[in-house]
């Protein structure tokens, strides 16, 4: 059937379609670049979110476990070879994004007679000041953006339900999130977390400026669901390994 | 072409998944040889030729954990090529290794080690135990037979490891030229200057009722650079304690709280309260 041009359009939308539907319930994946690192943020679930990729790379994800697992792995594998290959210094996200991650993603997703591969995610960069610092949004379909600079003072958001994240960076007048210590970068993504549950899900209009600003109703708003947390540490870049998972008391949440 | 290119569109993380075996990944990428691969023709004369260690290194337990020392020089036959080479390298936060041998294979090795504990950290989203890092080096070792038995890649290490879950007091371990592991019990020494070291050694954990085990961290230091300079006193090939350059060995110490290197500073004040004591 894939002979005939609009069949194998058709196929790809249905395509697109099953992938969105089964990426739906996915719970939201918050990157925020503050002093002190990049922070990652997800609601827990009982297989972990959020990964340490390489020396200064992290990676936050939405999708089915198994997938994520792929996609994970060839990450590390491509950073550690070339690391390995050239020096820690030569691993780059936008490489590793540009020449690894989106054409596998691609030619999986365009493999139409092959199950799809549910995978979303954000690959977050260390840089030596919030400046330098990168964040990568990419997809199933092989499409991925970079956030830096002035864009990140707005947090990155991803969620299973493809609009949040758009409504989030469509906004004409975007939010400032208050991002100079740990504690207060943690309760602006733990506000954009809510946000995007809330927006994804049952509360669909939610205007960001109407989120509580206090932990404890953020906490109620999420429900039973605990948290799952890591940061890439500014402190620590340039040793192997800048990636850690703060306490909650280092964050204050 | 890149290694990141390498790839080619393909999602081919599962060939290592489930593994976390970086050395068989780089052997699946084409990335290179597993280390002796290439050198697979050994020529009978060169059996007969005893593998070049020219170097000290040297470990022992003392109150609080181990303490892992080694001179700076490198050698090319009786030429001293270099007196800041850095035989002491952390591979990871809980183990560090002090190579006495060839400097190409040994760093090589050390660096895929370092690569390799850290890769399989991440992939498998746990760490390597003491034992499988233990023998990952000895299998390193085993690869690399081919240039042992040529003469010109031999590499006899000494490792300090410890798993800060289950074991977390330090251990030794020193290794054959074939990849045979041994756990130290007192010390572990390697090099063409490692049997004076041992020799003083032995007679200090024997009869002079100070065993290394129950020496502070400063008497520690101080009889690691005590013998270095014996051992270079005796082996041209090891570099000891250079009085006039100011180059002092590398210490590290590995204890329950994690490694910790010394610094230059406390080198030079140990070793002048030494010399002032002989005064």
């Amino acid at each position: 059937m894939t002979e005939e041009p609009y069949r194998w359009l058709e196929a790809i939308t249905n395509r697109r379609e099953y992938i969105e539907d089964q990426l739906a319930p996915g719970l939201p994946v918050v990157a925020l670049s503050a002093g002190p690192g990049i922070l990652l943020l997800t609601i827990k679930t009982s297989t972990p979110k959020l990964f340490e990729i390489y020396d200064h790379l992290a990676l936050g994800t939405v999708g089915h476990p198994a997938d994520i697992e792929k996609v994970r792995q060839t990450a590390i594998d491509a950073a550690h070879l070339e690391g390995f290959a050239r020096s820690p210094n030569d691993v780059t996200a936008r490489r590793l994004v540009s020449y690894n991650l989106a054409p596998a993603l691609k030619a999986a997703f365009e493999q139409i007679f092959a199950a799809p591969l549910l995978f979303r995610g954000i690959l977050a960069e260390l840089g030596a000041t919030p400046a330098d610092d990168v964040l990568w949004l990419f997809d199933y379909d092989g499409s991925f953006v970079a956030q830096s600079g002035s864009e990140l003072a707005h947090g990155t958001v991803i969620s299973g339900p493809r609009q949040v994240a758009k409504e989030w960076t469509a906004q004409q007048t975007k939010p400032t999130l208050e991002r100079d210590s740990l504690k207060s970068a943690a309760l602006s993504a733990l506000r954009l977390l809510v946000w995007a549950k809330l927006r994804g899900s049952k509360d669909q209009g939610i205007e960001f400026a109407a989120v509580p600003i206090e932990v404890a109703p953020l906490k109620e708003k999420l429900g039973a669901e605990g948290l799952e947390f890591a940061l890439l540490d500014r402190a620590l870049l340039g040793q192997p390994i800048a990636y850690r998972v703060p306490t909650a008391d280092e964050l204050g949440i | 072409m890149s290694s990141m290119g390498s790839h080619d569109g393909r999602l081919e993380g599962a060939h290592a998944a489930g593994v976390g075996d970086f050395t068989e990944l780089l052997r699946l990428s084409g990335s290179r040889p597993v280390l002796g691969e290439a050198f697979r023709v050994a020529s009978p004369q060169a059996l007969t030729s005893p593998p070049t260690e020219a170097t000290t290194v040297l470990s022992f337990h003392y109150k609080d954990g181990v303490l892992i020392a080694g001179d700076r020089r490198a050698t090319a036959g009786n030429v001293i090529m270099y007196d800041r080479a850095d035989k002491v390298i952390e591979l990871d936060r809980d183990t560090i290794i002090a190579i006495a041998g060839s400097p190409a294979v040994a760093f090589e090795m050390a660096r895929t080690l370092q690569t390799s504990f850290q890769y399989y950290r991440r992939s498998q989203l746990q760490a390597l135990s003491l034992s499988a890092k233990v023998r990952a080096l000895g299998k390193l070792i085993k690869d690399n037979l081919p240039m042992t038995l040529q003469g010109v890649g031999a590499v006899v290490p000494v490792l300090a490891a410890r798993d800060p879950h289950h074991q977390p007091e330090p251990s030794l371990y020193f290794y054959d030229a074939l990849g045979a592991q041994f756990h130290a019990v007192d010390f572990a020494v390697s090099g063409s200057g490692s049997p004076a070291a041992r020799s003083v050694l032995q007679w200090i954990n024997r009869w002079s009722g100070q065993p290394t085990s129950r020496r502070d961290e400063k008497q520690a230091v101080q009889l690691a650079l005590q013998l270095l300079d014996v051992a270079a006193e005796s082996d041209s090939a090891t570099g000891g304690v250079d009085r006039r350059s100011h180059i002092f060995p590398q210490v590290k110490f590995l204890t329950r709280d994690g490694l910790r290197s010394v610094s230059v500073e406390t080198l030079r004040e140990c070793f002048t309260t030494l010399e002032a004591a002989q005064k």
